[in-house]
Protein backbone atom coordinates (compact mmCIF):
# COMPACT_ATOMS: atom_id res chain seq x y z
CA UNK A 1 0.00 0.00 0.00
CA UNK A 2 1.02 3.38 -0.98
CA UNK A 3 1.52 6.10 1.69
CA UNK A 4 -1.46 8.05 0.74
CA UNK A 5 -3.43 5.00 1.05
CA UNK A 6 -2.56 4.78 4.46
CA UNK A 7 -3.01 8.54 5.16
CA UNK A 8 -6.44 7.99 6.75
CA UNK A 9 -5.39 5.24 9.17
CA UNK A 10 -2.53 6.59 11.25
CA UNK A 11 -5.57 7.61 13.64
CA UNK A 12 -7.03 4.05 13.74
CA UNK A 13 -3.30 2.50 14.06
CA UNK A 14 -2.51 5.01 16.85
CA UNK A 15 -5.68 3.72 18.94
CA UNK A 16 -5.00 0.09 18.27
CA UNK A 17 -7.36 -0.59 15.72
CA UNK A 18 -6.05 -1.21 12.56
CA UNK A 19 -6.05 -4.98 11.44
CA UNK A 20 -5.48 -7.47 8.68
CA UNK A 21 -3.21 -5.91 5.33
CA UNK A 22 -3.55 -2.08 6.59
CA UNK A 23 -1.84 -2.91 9.97
CA UNK A 24 1.01 -4.91 8.22
CA UNK A 25 1.80 -2.33 5.59
CA UNK A 26 1.93 0.56 8.35
CA UNK A 27 4.31 -1.63 10.10
CA UNK A 28 6.41 -2.33 6.42
CA UNK A 29 5.96 1.43 6.35
CA UNK A 30 7.22 2.17 10.02
CA UNK A 31 10.16 -0.50 9.70
CA UNK A 32 11.59 1.05 6.74
CA UNK A 33 11.65 4.87 8.56
CA UNK A 34 8.96 5.77 5.90
CA UNK A 35 9.62 9.28 5.84
CA UNK A 36 5.77 10.18 5.16
CA UNK A 37 4.14 7.56 7.83
CA UNK A 38 6.93 8.03 10.26
CA UNK A 39 5.85 11.68 11.46
CA UNK A 40 2.09 11.27 10.86
CA UNK A 41 2.16 8.07 13.34
CA UNK A 42 3.37 10.16 15.78
CA UNK A 43 1.50 13.09 15.62
CA UNK A 44 -1.68 10.59 15.47
CA UNK A 45 0.04 9.11 18.44
CA UNK A 46 -0.15 12.86 20.24
CA UNK A 47 -3.72 12.72 18.96
CA UNK A 48 -4.66 9.56 20.68
CA UNK A 49 -2.71 10.86 24.05
CA UNK A 50 -4.82 13.92 23.68
CA UNK A 51 -8.60 11.95 23.81
CA UNK A 52 -6.95 10.66 27.19
CA UNK A 53 -7.64 14.12 28.63
CA UNK A 54 -11.43 13.05 27.73
CA UNK A 55 -11.83 10.88 30.95
CA UNK A 56 -13.05 12.35 33.83
CA UNK A 57 -10.18 12.96 36.26
CA UNK A 58 -10.11 10.64 39.53
CA UNK A 59 -7.86 10.77 42.46
CA UNK A 60 -5.99 7.45 43.50
CA UNK A 61 -5.25 6.45 46.54
CA UNK A 62 -2.58 8.54 48.51
CA UNK A 63 -0.65 5.03 49.02
CA UNK A 64 -0.07 5.02 45.44
CA UNK A 65 2.89 7.32 44.69
CA UNK A 66 4.56 5.57 48.20
CA UNK A 67 4.24 2.41 46.31
CA UNK A 68 5.67 3.49 42.96
CA UNK A 69 8.54 5.30 44.95
CA UNK A 70 9.40 2.43 46.89
CA UNK A 71 10.37 0.78 43.36
CA UNK A 72 13.36 2.84 42.79
CA UNK A 73 14.64 4.25 46.51
CA UNK A 74 16.93 3.52 48.90
CA UNK A 75 19.92 2.41 46.31
CA UNK A 76 23.67 3.00 47.30
CA UNK A 77 25.29 5.74 45.76
CA UNK A 78 27.94 3.67 43.61
CA UNK A 79 29.45 2.79 40.44
CA UNK A 80 26.62 -0.10 40.75
CA UNK A 81 23.56 2.19 41.36
CA UNK A 82 22.70 1.98 37.88
CA UNK A 83 21.63 -1.85 37.57
CA UNK A 84 21.08 -1.60 41.10
CA UNK A 85 18.50 0.53 40.41
CA UNK A 86 17.24 -1.63 37.67
CA UNK A 87 17.21 -4.25 39.80
CA UNK A 88 15.46 -2.75 42.32
CA UNK A 89 12.71 -1.80 39.19
CA UNK A 90 12.80 -5.70 38.65
CA UNK A 91 12.54 -6.70 41.78
CA UNK A 92 9.28 -5.17 41.98
CA UNK A 93 7.80 -6.20 38.86
CA UNK A 94 8.70 -9.73 40.27
CA UNK A 95 6.20 -8.54 43.15
CA UNK A 96 3.77 -7.73 41.00
CA UNK A 97 4.27 -10.82 38.97
CA UNK A 98 3.92 -12.54 42.48
CA UNK A 99 0.57 -10.97 43.26
CA UNK A 100 -1.14 -10.07 40.51
CA UNK A 101 -0.54 -13.03 38.10
CA UNK A 102 -0.16 -16.26 41.00
CA UNK A 103 3.45 -17.53 40.34
CA UNK A 104 4.54 -20.31 41.74
CA UNK A 105 5.75 -19.67 45.24
CA UNK A 106 9.27 -22.03 44.38
CA UNK A 107 9.97 -20.28 41.42
CA UNK A 108 9.47 -16.66 42.78
CA UNK A 109 11.51 -17.39 45.57
CA UNK A 110 14.17 -18.67 43.36
CA UNK A 111 14.25 -15.68 41.11
CA UNK A 112 14.23 -13.74 44.47
CA UNK A 113 17.43 -15.05 45.49
CA UNK A 114 18.79 -14.70 42.44
CA UNK A 115 17.91 -10.85 41.83
CA UNK A 116 19.43 -10.51 45.82
CA UNK A 117 22.32 -12.28 45.19
CA UNK A 118 25.86 -9.92 45.14
CA UNK A 119 26.91 -10.07 41.50
CA UNK A 120 23.92 -9.94 39.83
CA UNK A 121 23.76 -8.21 36.65
CA UNK A 122 21.59 -6.88 34.27
CA UNK A 123 21.78 -7.22 30.95
CA UNK A 124 20.97 -4.88 27.91
CA UNK A 125 18.01 -6.61 25.95
CA UNK A 126 18.80 -5.34 22.15
CA UNK A 127 15.33 -5.77 21.26
CA UNK A 128 13.91 -2.27 22.63
CA UNK A 129 10.35 -3.18 21.37
CA UNK A 130 9.83 -6.26 23.43
CA UNK A 131 8.97 -6.35 27.49
CA UNK A 132 11.66 -8.47 28.90
CA UNK A 133 14.51 -8.12 31.46
CA UNK A 134 17.22 -10.44 31.98
CA UNK A 135 19.45 -10.63 34.92
CA UNK A 136 22.74 -12.65 35.54
CA UNK A 137 24.95 -13.53 38.45
CA UNK A 138 27.51 -15.87 38.20
CA UNK A 139 26.39 -17.55 41.22
CA UNK A 140 22.39 -18.05 40.39
CA UNK A 141 22.51 -18.25 36.88
CA UNK A 142 20.30 -16.45 34.39
CA UNK A 143 16.63 -14.95 34.92
CA UNK A 144 14.47 -13.70 32.09
CA UNK A 145 11.45 -11.52 33.47
CA UNK A 146 8.84 -11.10 30.44
CA UNK A 147 5.72 -9.97 29.80
CA UNK A 148 3.07 -10.10 26.84
CA UNK A 149 4.73 -12.90 25.46
CA UNK A 150 2.71 -14.98 23.27
CA UNK A 151 2.32 -18.69 23.24
CA UNK A 152 4.62 -20.48 21.03
CA UNK A 153 3.33 -21.76 17.63
CA UNK A 154 1.99 -25.30 17.57
CA UNK A 155 4.70 -27.81 17.91
CA UNK A 156 7.13 -25.37 19.23
CA UNK A 157 8.30 -23.84 22.48
CA UNK A 158 10.87 -21.18 23.72
CA UNK A 159 14.67 -21.75 24.49
CA UNK A 160 16.65 -19.77 26.13
CA UNK A 161 20.94 -20.09 25.12
CA UNK A 162 23.62 -18.66 27.24
CA UNK A 163 26.81 -18.13 25.13
CA UNK A 164 29.76 -17.90 27.23
CA UNK A 165 32.59 -15.73 25.49
CA UNK A 166 34.49 -17.74 22.56
CA UNK A 167 32.12 -20.80 23.04
CA UNK A 168 28.80 -21.84 20.71
CA UNK A 169 25.34 -21.39 22.74
CA UNK A 170 24.70 -23.64 25.26
CA UNK A 171 20.77 -24.87 25.82
CA UNK A 172 19.62 -23.51 28.74
CA UNK A 173 16.18 -24.56 29.24
CA UNK A 174 12.79 -24.75 27.80
CA UNK A 175 10.19 -22.29 28.93
CA UNK A 176 6.31 -21.69 28.12
CA UNK A 177 4.90 -17.69 29.33
CA UNK A 178 2.01 -18.68 31.38
CA UNK A 179 -2.00 -17.88 30.35
CA UNK A 180 -1.41 -14.52 30.87
CA UNK A 181 1.48 -13.98 28.97
CA UNK A 182 4.16 -13.88 31.72
CA UNK A 183 7.41 -15.74 32.07
CA UNK A 184 9.59 -16.02 34.40
CA UNK A 185 12.37 -18.87 33.78
CA UNK A 186 15.61 -19.15 35.30
CA UNK A 187 18.91 -21.25 33.86
CA UNK A 188 22.00 -22.44 36.02
CA UNK A 189 24.88 -20.59 36.41
CA UNK A 190 28.19 -20.76 34.12
CA UNK A 191 31.54 -20.66 34.88
CA UNK A 192 32.85 -18.92 32.24
CA UNK A 193 32.37 -15.71 31.05
CA UNK A 194 29.06 -14.41 29.59
CA UNK A 195 29.01 -13.22 25.82
CA UNK A 196 25.28 -12.95 25.21
CA UNK A 197 21.95 -14.63 26.34
CA UNK A 198 19.33 -15.46 23.52
CA UNK A 199 16.20 -16.92 23.23
CA UNK A 200 14.69 -18.87 20.37
CA UNK A 201 11.84 -20.18 18.83
CA UNK A 202 12.61 -24.03 18.66
CA UNK A 203 10.89 -27.93 18.19
CA UNK A 204 8.35 -28.17 20.95
CA UNK A 205 11.68 -31.13 22.42
CA UNK A 206 13.81 -27.73 22.38
CA UNK A 207 17.24 -28.60 20.24
CA UNK A 208 21.17 -29.34 21.04
CA UNK A 209 21.89 -26.01 19.10
CA UNK A 210 19.60 -22.50 18.03
CA UNK A 211 17.96 -23.37 14.97
CA UNK A 212 16.19 -20.33 14.15
CA UNK A 213 17.31 -17.11 14.72
CA UNK A 214 16.93 -15.61 18.06
CA UNK A 215 14.61 -13.04 18.80
CA UNK A 216 15.32 -11.67 21.82
CA UNK A 217 19.31 -11.39 22.17
CA UNK A 218 20.72 -9.82 25.32
CA UNK A 219 24.34 -8.87 26.55
CA UNK A 220 26.25 -7.88 29.77
CA UNK B 1 7.46 19.06 15.74
CA UNK B 2 3.86 18.11 14.87
CA UNK B 3 2.08 20.13 12.82
CA UNK B 4 0.41 22.32 15.77
CA UNK B 5 3.34 22.67 17.10
CA UNK B 6 4.69 24.21 14.37
CA UNK B 7 2.35 26.51 14.27
CA UNK B 8 2.44 27.51 17.55
CA UNK B 9 5.87 27.39 17.60
CA UNK B 10 5.74 25.61 20.51
CA UNK B 11 9.41 24.29 21.94
CA UNK B 12 10.22 20.94 24.18
CA UNK B 13 9.74 22.76 27.66
CA UNK B 14 13.24 22.72 29.73
CA UNK B 15 11.45 21.32 32.95
CA UNK B 16 10.63 17.92 30.31
CA UNK B 17 13.85 18.16 29.12
CA UNK B 18 15.68 17.87 32.48
CA UNK B 19 13.53 15.64 33.61
CA UNK B 20 13.79 13.46 31.10
CA UNK B 21 17.80 13.57 31.56
CA UNK B 22 17.32 12.92 35.86
CA UNK B 23 15.41 10.25 34.90
CA UNK B 24 17.76 8.59 32.26
CA UNK B 25 20.48 9.22 35.30
CA UNK B 26 17.88 7.18 37.50
CA UNK B 27 16.99 10.05 40.03
CA UNK B 28 14.21 8.79 42.18
CA UNK B 29 13.31 12.36 42.81
CA UNK B 30 12.54 12.70 38.69
CA UNK B 31 10.03 9.45 39.09
CA UNK B 32 8.26 11.57 42.05
CA UNK B 33 7.60 14.39 40.26
CA UNK B 34 6.79 12.71 37.04
CA UNK B 35 4.21 10.80 39.13
CA UNK B 36 2.78 14.59 40.75
CA UNK B 37 2.25 15.33 36.88
CA UNK B 38 1.20 12.51 35.48
CA UNK B 39 0.16 10.25 38.29
CA UNK B 40 -4.03 11.08 38.34
CA UNK B 41 -4.35 11.29 35.01
CA UNK B 42 -2.97 7.77 34.38
CA UNK B 43 -4.72 6.40 36.86
CA UNK B 44 -7.73 8.08 35.59
CA UNK B 45 -7.13 6.58 31.85
CA UNK B 46 -6.61 3.37 33.96
CA UNK B 47 -9.55 2.91 35.85
CA UNK B 48 -12.17 4.66 32.76
CA UNK B 49 -11.04 1.45 31.14
CA UNK B 50 -10.50 -0.92 33.57
CA UNK B 51 -13.40 -0.02 36.40
CA UNK B 52 -11.48 -1.47 39.82
CA UNK B 53 -9.36 0.97 41.50
CA UNK B 54 -7.30 -1.76 43.37
CA UNK B 55 -6.25 -3.22 39.61
CA UNK B 56 -5.79 0.14 38.04
CA UNK B 57 -3.35 1.33 41.10
CA UNK B 58 -1.66 -1.77 39.77
CA UNK B 59 -1.47 -0.81 36.34
CA UNK B 60 -0.17 2.64 37.13
CA UNK B 61 2.48 0.96 39.08
CA UNK B 62 3.49 -1.04 36.11
CA UNK B 63 3.00 1.63 33.37
CA UNK B 64 5.95 3.96 35.75
CA UNK B 65 7.63 0.98 36.00
CA UNK B 66 7.78 0.75 32.53
CA UNK B 67 8.44 4.16 31.88
CA UNK B 68 11.41 4.03 33.99
CA UNK B 69 13.03 0.76 33.02
CA UNK B 70 12.51 2.32 28.84
CA UNK B 71 13.68 6.07 29.55
CA UNK B 72 17.29 5.39 27.70
CA UNK B 73 15.36 5.55 24.68
CA UNK B 74 13.36 8.34 24.83
CA UNK B 75 14.85 11.62 23.43
CA UNK B 76 14.63 14.30 25.87
CA UNK B 77 15.37 17.17 23.45
CA UNK B 78 12.45 16.53 20.81
CA UNK B 79 9.82 14.15 23.20
CA UNK B 80 7.70 14.71 25.48
CA UNK B 81 6.63 12.43 28.35
CA UNK B 82 2.61 13.32 28.91
CA UNK B 83 1.95 11.64 25.66
CA UNK B 84 4.23 8.76 25.76
CA UNK B 85 3.60 7.73 29.61
CA UNK B 86 -0.52 8.39 28.76
CA UNK B 87 -0.32 5.84 26.00
CA UNK B 88 1.66 2.94 28.26
CA UNK B 89 -1.14 3.64 30.79
CA UNK B 90 -3.82 2.95 28.02
CA UNK B 91 -1.82 0.19 26.82
CA UNK B 92 -1.63 -1.39 30.17
CA UNK B 93 -5.26 -1.22 30.67
CA UNK B 94 -6.14 -2.38 27.25
CA UNK B 95 -4.01 -5.01 27.51
CA UNK B 96 -5.67 -6.09 30.97
CA UNK B 97 -9.21 -6.00 29.53
CA UNK B 98 -9.15 -7.83 26.40
CA UNK B 99 -10.12 -11.38 26.74
CA UNK B 100 -7.36 -13.77 27.18
CA UNK B 101 -9.11 -15.45 23.30
CA UNK B 102 -8.76 -11.62 21.90
CA UNK B 103 -4.97 -11.07 23.19
CA UNK B 104 -3.87 -14.50 21.96
CA UNK B 105 -4.97 -13.97 18.67
CA UNK B 106 -3.70 -10.62 18.50
CA UNK B 107 0.30 -10.14 17.64
CA UNK B 108 2.81 -9.84 21.08
CA UNK B 109 4.22 -6.55 19.45
CA UNK B 110 0.89 -4.86 18.74
CA UNK B 111 0.83 -2.91 22.05
CA UNK B 112 4.45 -2.58 22.27
CA UNK B 113 4.88 -1.36 18.62
CA UNK B 114 2.92 1.77 19.79
CA UNK B 115 4.41 2.71 22.65
CA UNK B 116 8.45 2.56 21.93
CA UNK B 117 9.75 5.83 23.08
CA UNK B 118 11.00 7.20 19.78
CA UNK B 119 7.50 7.57 18.61
CA UNK B 120 7.20 10.31 20.91
CA UNK B 121 9.32 13.13 19.57
CA UNK B 122 8.00 15.83 18.57
CA UNK B 123 4.96 15.96 20.99
CA UNK B 124 2.48 18.48 21.67
CA UNK B 125 4.04 20.00 25.11
CA UNK B 126 1.25 20.83 27.53
CA UNK B 127 -1.14 17.97 27.54
CA UNK B 128 -2.32 18.65 31.26
CA UNK B 129 -3.03 22.57 30.78
CA UNK B 130 -6.63 23.06 32.39
CA UNK B 131 -8.82 23.11 29.55
CA UNK B 132 -7.86 20.24 27.47
CA UNK B 133 -10.12 18.02 29.47
CA UNK B 134 -12.99 19.99 28.86
CA UNK B 135 -11.90 20.60 25.06
CA UNK B 136 -11.77 16.72 24.37
CA UNK B 137 -15.23 16.18 26.10
CA UNK B 138 -16.95 18.59 24.27
CA UNK B 139 -15.20 17.25 21.02
CA UNK B 140 -16.61 14.01 21.81
CA UNK B 141 -20.71 15.33 22.41
CA UNK B 142 -20.05 16.28 18.50
CA UNK B 143 -20.20 12.63 17.22
CA UNK B 144 -23.43 11.18 16.63
CA UNK B 145 -24.33 7.83 18.35
CA UNK B 146 -22.99 5.37 15.94
CA UNK B 147 -19.80 7.70 16.21
CA UNK B 148 -19.52 7.55 19.85
CA UNK B 149 -20.16 3.77 19.91
CA UNK B 150 -17.19 3.00 17.87
CA UNK B 151 -14.83 5.26 19.45
CA UNK B 152 -15.82 4.49 22.91
CA UNK B 153 -15.33 0.43 22.39
CA UNK B 154 -12.06 1.06 20.39
CA UNK B 155 -11.04 3.76 23.06
CA UNK B 156 -12.44 1.92 26.41
CA UNK B 157 -12.10 -2.27 25.07
CA UNK B 158 -9.87 -1.74 22.20
CA UNK B 159 -11.84 -3.42 19.99
CA UNK B 160 -10.17 -4.33 16.44
CA UNK B 161 -12.75 -3.07 14.11
CA UNK B 162 -13.73 -6.67 12.78
CA UNK B 163 -14.35 -6.90 16.68
CA UNK B 164 -16.43 -4.01 16.34
CA UNK B 165 -18.15 -5.27 13.08
CA UNK B 166 -19.33 -8.91 15.39
CA UNK B 167 -20.05 -6.53 18.85
CA UNK B 168 -22.64 -4.11 16.55
CA UNK B 169 -23.74 -6.61 14.02
CA UNK B 170 -22.50 -4.27 11.30
CA UNK B 171 -20.67 -5.05 8.39
CA UNK B 172 -16.87 -4.00 8.42
CA UNK B 173 -17.08 -1.56 5.90
CA UNK B 174 -20.17 0.85 7.78
CA UNK B 175 -17.65 -0.07 11.14
CA UNK B 176 -14.68 1.53 9.28
CA UNK B 177 -16.62 4.61 7.84
CA UNK B 178 -18.37 5.35 11.17
CA UNK B 179 -14.82 4.75 12.63
CA UNK B 180 -13.06 7.56 9.77
CA UNK B 181 -15.72 9.84 10.42
CA UNK B 182 -15.54 10.03 14.05
CA UNK B 183 -11.81 10.37 14.27
CA UNK B 184 -11.57 13.30 11.47
CA UNK B 185 -14.64 14.67 12.97
CA UNK B 186 -12.74 15.15 16.65
CA UNK B 187 -9.68 15.73 14.84
CA UNK B 188 -11.61 18.70 13.12
CA UNK B 189 -12.79 19.90 16.72
CA UNK B 190 -10.00 19.57 18.45
CA UNK B 191 -7.54 21.55 15.52
CA UNK B 192 -10.15 24.34 16.29
CA UNK B 193 -8.35 24.84 19.59
CA UNK B 194 -5.04 24.36 20.20
CA UNK B 195 -3.50 21.62 22.63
Amino acid sequence: MTCDELREEYDAFALGISEGAVLAALREHLAANCPTCEPAVREALDFAARLSLGVRQTDPSPGLRRRILAMVQERPSSPRVGWLAGLGAALALLTLFTVRMSMQQARSSEALTLLSSGDVKQLSVQQPDFRADIFASRSRGVLLLASNFKPAPAGKTYEMWIIPKGAQPAPAGLFAPRADGSVIHIAEPIDQPLAAVAVTVEPERGSDHPTTKPFLVATP
Amino acid sequence: MSLLGLLLGLEVPEGDRELVDRLKRRDPRALAELYDRFGRLAYSVIIAIVRDSGIAEDLVQETFLRVWNRVQAFDSQRGAMGPWLLTVARNRAIDHVRSAAARMSRNVYELEEREHPSLFVDSERDLISSDQGRIVRAALTTLNDNQKKVIELAYYEGLSQTEMAEKLGQPLGTIKTWVRSALKRLREELDRVPA
